[in-house]
């Protein structure tokens, strides 16, 4: 090789490793970790639910401490495309424990909390832009539990404490009701202390929730029959299928529908976790959850909150579950929704401690994490993480 | 302009020092002087030097809800910590002017502060202050050209360098150390945590290019040149690697995102050249 040879030779290897200077770009709005800082002391956030709108903003939906009343109060909290805090709100004190999760129809967005007075439901819809709000109180409906939505159906969960009922009700955008169901919690005074104390927060958070599947069988996790239990129902009658906990030490933290009568689900028995990626489930019957196996997670804290949702990564509809370890971070656990095999694992969070309250799947195929840091190990807040579609890819 | 005077000071001192150079320079050239119109250099070289980051587009983790973005943002500590670097030169000189090639490992230490603060509302004596002090070290195996230019001739030669530089990093790392003052658990006093450090080579890019130019002095002894040198670097290109200024962050989940940066490096180092052509007594060139 003669000298020119090696110069040329040197100066494409050269240019080789320097591509990278031309390469360093990116968009920043696919990838970001935000934390929304107030310097008071007193101030607190409860983050609950995020949804991303078409024009890039985050809609984030939470509760705070509000003094002289046993129950949370709301904020709504908007952040623009790149993460930037752009506007909050926090609602009149007669608005109170607001739930999962906030829906959108039509980019129309609404949720469901409750009148501290009257303890009635109540539908909340939310103008984007100046974040003002119409309320539209829910007929009959008294302490929600949980509000989701199928296309432009919305399904209520709520327990009725004069009938001591678990209600699962489909709303209009109006706040009047449709179809609905209930179903006894059970005979005495004791057995409504843990429902009470999950409204008032100074028992254990519970899981409730309530969906429906492909097929059309509608389903909610709440006390049924002394249990905390996810029972299956056709809105018209008896329980079809009850899937039993244990009071409230065991039962299932989150379920989705996959395909037939096979749901993904998380449970919890006295302090334990488990995930279970598929598993076919009687809804026409009555079975223990306690009999399900799944992979136990003693990572997660005790009777760990389990977000679950199914995503598609590359074109591949993978199970996400979000939760909490022991160390204070998220944990990210994608799965294969075909077979049930773990694909890949994401902890979010170093020093201080992390908790995840939503994901939601973000316009530019990524994700974003709604979760709570505790600022210099004190202070919570606010944050969100956002991962770039290649990031979410990482999982498969 | 705190670097131009620095360099401008060198560099008159250097001519008023060796202004004997100019009585060398004048008188009649010999068949020595003919014959080291032309040298061939080898050397080594050791020094220090001082780095600065300096942010263009700013980021942080923070998004303050009910204070200014600027009350959190990073101050940057420029020039402030000494690091080194070793090297190799390959100089070939020619009647005043040399192409000199000076690979070297240089050791870039930057850092940055960030500070936050909380109150009570309704006793705002009771606070707590936070600062994060982050410190950078960027390992650069760097290739660096130079066109040198010899003012005078004789023993003690000072010259002007001009030059650029293509470096890769080979490891980098960054560490935290918060301190505070607490008011609010019933003391005044200010507090310190045990400092953290992770691996950063993630977090900057394989490449920093840029240009450098610098002063020096040269002074012969027997067949060995003694070669004193400052040069001022001006990186030109982005070296945080963007993809990863939060996914590959361990800090990111404490606020930290490191800026968009451009490095400026002073370094100054000595170093002994040997040549490589030899002249026999009877006047010969031997290679």
């Amino acid at each position: 090789m003669n000298r020119i040879n090696k110069i040329v030779l040197g100066l494409v290897f050269l240019s080789c490793l320097s591509c990278d200077i031309s390469d360093n770009e990116i968009d920043p709005t696919t990838s970001f970790l935000k934390i929304y800082d107030h310097n008071s002391f007193e101030a607190s956030f409860i983050p609950i639910d995020i949804k991303q709108a078409a024009t890039g903003e985050f809609l984030i939906l939470g509760a705070r401490r509000i003094e002289d009343s046993d129950f949370l109060g709301v904020f709504l909290f908007k952040v623009d495309e790149f993460g930037e805090f752009v506007s909050s709100r926090n609602l009149s004190d007669q608005y109170v424990h607001p739930v999962k999760s906030l829906i959108n129809i039509d980019e129309q967005y609404y949720f469901v909390a409750m009148n501290s007075t009257s303890l009635q439901a109540t539908l909340i819809a939310v103008d984007l832009g100046t974040l003002d709000i119409t309320e539209s109180p829910i007929g009959g409906a008294s302490y929600p539990l949980h509000v989701s939505q199928r296309d432009s159906e919305i399904l209520l969960l709520s327990y009725n404490n004069a009938n001591k009922t678990t209600d699962l009700s489909i709303i209009n955008t109006d706040g009047s009701v449709g179809t609905g169901v209930s179903y006894s919690i059970g005979a005495g005074e004791d057995v409504e202390e843990p429902i009470i104390e999950h409204f008032t927060r100074t028992g254990k958070q519970l899981p409730f929730f309530a969906g429906v599947t492909n097929n059309g069988v509608y389903y909610f996790n709440g006390f049924y029959n002394y249990t905390l239990s996810l029972v299956f129902t056709d809105l018209s009658g008896d329980a079809t299928g009850v899937l039993q906990g244990q009071q409230d030490n065991g039962g299932i933290s989150a379920a989705q529908h996959i395909e037939g009568s096979t749901f993904a689900l998380s449970r919890f028995n006295f302090g334990d976790n488990y995930i279970v990626p598929r598993q076919e489930i009687s809804t026409s019957g009555l079975t223990s959850s306690s009999d399900i196996l799944g992979n136990p997670y003693p990572e997660l804290v005790d009777d760990a909150p389990v977000i679950l949702d199914q995503i598609t990564v590359e074109n591949e509809e993978m199970l996400l579950y979000a939760s909490n370890t022991k160390t204070g971070k998220i944990i990210l656990m994608a799965y294969s929704s075909a077979n049930g095999e773990l694909k890949g694992t994401k902890y979010i969070g170093f020093s201080d401690p992390y908790s995840v309250a939503d994901f939601t799947s973000t316009n530019d195929g990524g994700l974003a994490v709604l979760g709570t840091i505790e600022v210099a190990g004190r202070f919570a807040r606010i944050s969100l993480i956002k991962l770039s579609k290649e990031e979410l890819n990482e999982l498969k | 302009m705190k670097i131009t005077k620095l360099l401008g000071f060198m560099l008159i001192s250097m001519l008023l020092t060796f202004s004997e150079g100019i009585a060398q320079y004048k008188r009649k050239p010999n068949d020595l002087d003919k014959f080291l119109k032309t040298q061939w250099w080898l050397g080594l070289r050791l020094g220090g030097s001082l780095t600065a980051a300096v942010p263009e587009d700013r980021y942080s983790g923070y998004s303050p809800i009910n204070y200014p973005t600027s009350e959190s943002e990073k101050l940057y500590d420029d020039y402030a910590s000494l690091s080194g670097l070793a090297g190799v030169e390959i100089t070939f000189y020619h009647h005043g002017f040399s192409f000199s090639l000076q690979p070297n490992y240089r050791r870039n230490k930057f850092t940055y502060t960030n500070a936050y603060a909380w109150s009570e509302t309704s006793n705002p004596d009771n606070s707590l202050e936070l600062q994060y002090e982050q410190d950078h070290l960027i390992d650069y195996i760097e290739l660096p050209i130079f066109l040198k230019y010899d003012l005078m001739q004789g023993k003690a030669r000072p010259f002007i360098q001009v030059g650029a530089y293509y470096a890769f990093v080979v490891g980098a790392n960054k560490s935290v150390d918060m301190s505070g003052t607490d008011s609010a658990s019933g003391t005044l006093g200010p507090f310190e945590t045990q400092t953290t450090t992770i691996g950063a080579k993630d977090l900057f890019i394989k490449s920093s290019t840029g240009i450098a130019g610098g002063v020096g002095l040269s002074y012969d002894v027997w067949n060995v040149r003694l070669v004193f040198d400052a040069v001022y670097r001006y990186g030109l290109n982005n070296v945080t690697n963007v993809s990863n200024r939060f996914s590959s962050n361990q800090l990111a989940s404490i606020g930290d995102a490191l800026d968009d940066m451009k490095l400026r490096n002073i370094s100054f180092s000595i170093g002994c050249a040997f040549p490589l052509r030899f002249i026999s007594k009877n006047n010969q060139s031997v290679n």
